[in-house]
């Protein structure tokens, strides 16, 4: 099915594969990789980014979480030094994990995340609208909608989030992705005022 | 196993030194044995997490200079010793390992710094 829905986009789209995965392991990766060509495939040869938003956006929580998990156990075996307060140590590589992820993830699927193109990984956002240039980094811009990582929960009174509402590419929403240990509504968006 | 038209078989090199510094973050939670958690990067191992950063350092050495490349390799050929020296991650090994990154970042935070004239 997700095949024929790919190949309805992109005909001449390819799988080699070595059969159907025997384990559930397997068959989740399988998934996994199909959804990714399908939002790809709507990107390369419609120019449409919502199904890679939500790709995107499914790949930093499953990063997030994990890399939450790890730098906990890690902090709290003393295997990572406390040079900030424990949140802030861990947040940190939160933050880094999961960009390094998005990196190889684009890379892998020939994304391009360069200078002025509609996906980004810490790309500078300028707001031109004002005699002095500004601007903001959110983690990730995939279209019309910023995604930030964070530990902490963030409003629209964030300045951040109103640094990345007022960049010239105006985005719709800010999705605030928090580690799903954080407890619920940890993932969540921001729309843009008066949308 | 299995790849798609999509896939590309180039592996990701990360190409500045800010995509470095993101680059050892996520080695620092990852290490010793640098598996991938997502299911995207199956084959991610030592090798391939190695060969990566090191050709990651190959793309700033002008940028951060020559004293500090050799230093950023010589920093990550010691980290790989420790984190081999550990794969489960249960010795000082480990924890020395991670102390070669931190000592990587202190070398890329100087050299991201503007030079006072």
């Amino acid at each position: 099915m997700l095949i024929q829905q790919i190949r309805t986009v992109d005909p001449s789209y390819r799988l080699d594969s070595l059969g159907f995965p025997a384990t559930l392991e397997g068959q989740t990766n399988l998934i996994r990789q199909l959804r990714l060509d399908r939002a790809v495939a709507f990107y390369h040869v419609k120019g449409e980014a919502r199904p890679l938003q939500g790709e995107t956006l499914r790949l930093m929580q499953e990063r997030a979480d994990s890399a939450y998990a790890e730098g906990q156990a890690l902090f709290d075996a003393g295997r990572l030094q406390p040079r900030l307060s424990r949140e802030e140590a861990i947040g940190n590589y939160v933050d880094r994990a999961v960009r390094r992820e998005l990196h190889d993830l684009y890379n892998i699927r020939g994304i391009d995340y360069s200078k002025g193109q509609q996906i980004r990984v810490i790309g500078r956002e300028y707001d031109t609208s004002g005699s002095d240039f500004t601007y903001r980094i959110p983690d990730a811009r995939v279209g019309n909608i910023a995604f930030d990582v964070t530990l902490s929960r963030k409003t629209l009174a964030t300045p951040q989030v109103r640094g990345f509402f007022n960049s010239d590419f105006k985005p719709d929403a800010v999705l605030i992705v928090r580690p799903a240990q954080l407890g619920s509504n940890n993932t969540y968006a921001i729309s843009r005022p008066g949308k | 196993m299995f790849s798609s038209s999509y896939s590309s078989d180039k592996p990701y090199i990360p190409r500045s030194i800010s995509e470095i510094w993101d680059f050892l973050g996520a080695m620092m939670l990852s290490a010793p044995t640098f598996k991938d958690k997502t299911g995207h990067c199956p084959d991610r191992n030592v090798d391939t997490e190695f060969f990566a950063l090191n050709e990651g350092l190959k793309t700033i050495r002008k940028k951060v200079g020559e004293e500090n490349y050799q230093a950023l390799v010589a920093l990550s050929d010691k980290m790989r010793a420790h984190f081999e020296a550990d794969p489960e991650d249960k010795t000082e090994d480990g924890i020395k390992g991670r102390d070669c990154i931190i000592e990587m970042e202190e070398i890329l935070k100087a050299s991201a710094r503007p030079k006072s004239r």
